[in-house]
């Protein structure tokens, strides 16, 4: 059994209305930014969108466990989404899954181990 | 002591642009940061070196009123970047009054005699480089080694890894060469960011280190620990040799209670790395140096 | 005193096409090499890697060549070496021969290499004067860099 980390991420853009949001949009952003900074060995993963909303401008995947620190990195270092300043902020970060719940920035972040 | 909480970012570029910069801190107080400085860049080599003597530093920027604003949510700092190629800035720096205003000095070395200098006698706290130049500048062990012991900090800045992605072999090469040479002593990480969304969350930084070959626990360190030991340095300085009294109020009282322990705990601390820093920094060094130049004359 | 660990490679270059010299120098070979690495292992890859590394010897008759690197990052070329089938313009794959920590081991694991070589081929030779060139072209192996 693979063991999977799962991450929900706040997304934040500059001008929202310039950007079309999707999931797929943001799975390619995602992978093609982990390729291109890890290359074709070391950044080819799977990455399972759990949930999306793109009102809440949120969402939560899971990548393996393994390629956790490195997803970890490229989110933070991820700068334009569609050529639109933006940042991608990482809310929590567990190995169980996680859900949208009611949380507030920097209350409980998970501590990485 | 003046007290400050973590996280620290070092380096956030002073903007004239008041809302852009308005826009920066409120998104470093939504993101956890307490302790900040703002960064101003002054390059010292374009100067004329016509006249001497007189102040060629400038003033810190008038941010009171942003001070004001942010007064129970961060610890505003003023932070002085120099750019500089040859050793005479030593000099200037030495009859400055300006630099005293700031709380952090910064230098940023051109050449590689300049980088050594800047290790080995450059009287700042933070050794920072410039992620766009490339990396033809690489610090050797010696003078690496040097830095850290004088308690000196070299300054890894993400945000040009952020903006622009061709940055980012260099940065992660010059990133680990400090730790080819020396195991990733004495780093800490800031933003140099020029707008909000340049910024990243703490913890996404800590763990850059991922990258930039530091160890977990530097990483973390490096937002927090370190960046506090870096500005009791940078307050030692500033105030040079002073004269503490320490004055019980009321009777003492030696109890083992915990609570009081823990409550007390961090002012020894920290008054021990200060009076080591007033003492020890300065003195066994410039008798080192000179005991050097003896040696060399004979 | 403390020492910066090294990895030293050593390959042999195998044309697919038999040709006697490969137009080949140190800079194409480390060029060709860094850009698989970018390629297989990105950025992040080659700025680990990029720093301390260098062809030290290549040799076109021979077909061997020396990779230096840093320890930390010598995974990062030995893994991505079978990958490559693509030198320059000639179309020939790598064969790694050794990784050692110093030159001199390479250098003796070399020119051990090449005696076996010789060992087998000399028999093959008929005319005294094509063995003494034999010779000369596998045994010459000269380590000025």
């Amino acid at each position: 059994m693979i063991g999977y980390h799962y991450f929900d991420v706040q997304l934040k853009f500059r001008d929202f209305d310039n950007v079309e949001l999707t999931p797929i949009y943001f799975r390619g952003c995602v992978l093609n930014s982990l390729e291109k900074f890890f290359g074709e060995i070391g950044g080819k993963t799977s990455l399972d969108i759990v949930k999306f909303s793109v009102e809440q401008r949120r969402v939560v995947f899971r990548v393996p466990e393994e390629f956790y620190k490195r997803i970890h990195t490229v989110i933070t270092l991820i700068g334009h989404y569609q050529e639109v300043p933006c940042h991608f902020q990482v809310l929590k970060t567990s190995r169980t899954p996680l859900d949208f719940k009611k949380h507030l920035i920097g209350e409980d972040y998970c501590e990485e181990d | 002591m003046e007290q400050t909480n973590g996280f620290y970012d070092f380096c956030i570029p002073y903007n004239k642009d008041d809302k852009v910069l308005r826009g920066l801190l409120n998104e470093l107080v939504e993101l956890g940061y307490k302790t900040i400085a703002i960064e101003q860049s002054f390059d010292h080599s374009k100067k004329e070196p016509g006249k001497r003597g007189s102040e060629m530093f400038p003033e810190p920027h008038n941010i009171e009123n942003i001070r004001q604003e942010f007064a129970n949510k961060l610890k505003i700092l003023q932070r002085i970047t120099i750019l500089y190629v040859d050793v005479n800035v030593s000099h200037a720096m030495g009859v400055s009054l300006n630099l005293r205003k700031f709380n952090l000095i910064a230098g940023q070395p051109k050449t590689e005699a300049a980088l050594t200098h800047c290790c080995t006698s450059f009287n700042g706290d933070i050794i920072t480089f410039d992620p766009t130049a490339g990396s033809r500048l690489l610090v050797q062990r010696k003078p690496y080694l040097i830095a850290v012991r004088r308690g000196m900090y070299f300054e890894i800045k993400y945000s040009p890894a952020i903006a622009d992605s061709n940055n980012r072999k260099d940065m992660i090469k010059v990133a680990q060469n400090y730790c080819t040479k020396g195991k990733s002593r004495n780093i800490i990480f800031s933003s140099g960011a020029l707008h909000e969304f340049q910024l990243r969350g703490p913890y996404d930084v800590a763990n850059l280190s991922y990258i930039f070959g530091l160890s977990e626990n530097q990483g973390k360190n490096a937002i927090d620990r370190f960046c506090r030991q870096l500005f009791l340095r940078a307050e030692s300085r500033r105030l040079g040799k002073t004269i503490m009294f320490v004055k019980g109020n009321g009777p003492i009282v030696f109890s083992d209670s915990s609570d009081e322990n823990q409550s007390d705990h961090d002012v020894p601390d920290e008054m021990d790395a200060l009076v080591k820093e007033t003492t020890s920094e300065e003195e066994p060094e410039r008798e080192c140096s000179q005991a050097n130049k003896r040696l060399k004359v004979a | 005193m403390v020492r910066i660990k090294n990895r030293y490679i050593a390959v042999q270059i195998v044309p697919y096409a038999p040709v006697n010299t490969l137009r080949l120098n140190d800079h194409t070979l480390s060029k060709c090499l860094l850009q698989n690495v970018e390629k297989y292992y990105g950025v992040y890859g080659l700025g680990i890697l990029e720093h301390g590394f260098r062809v030290k010897y290549c040799n076109e008759r021979t077909k061997i060549a020396i990779i230096r690197c840093l320890h930390r990052g010598h995974r990062y070329v030995s893994s991505i070496l079978p990958l490559i089938t693509l030198i320059g313009d000639v179309r020939a794959k790598f064969r790694t021969l050794y990784v050692g920590a110093t030159i001199i081991q390479c250098n003796k694991f070399i020119i051990n290499h090449q005696r076996q070589f010789l060992d087998r081929m000399m028999g093959q030779v008929a005319s005294a004067k094509e063995r003494q060139d034999l010779f000369k072209r596998v045994m010459e192996l000269d380590m000025d860099r």
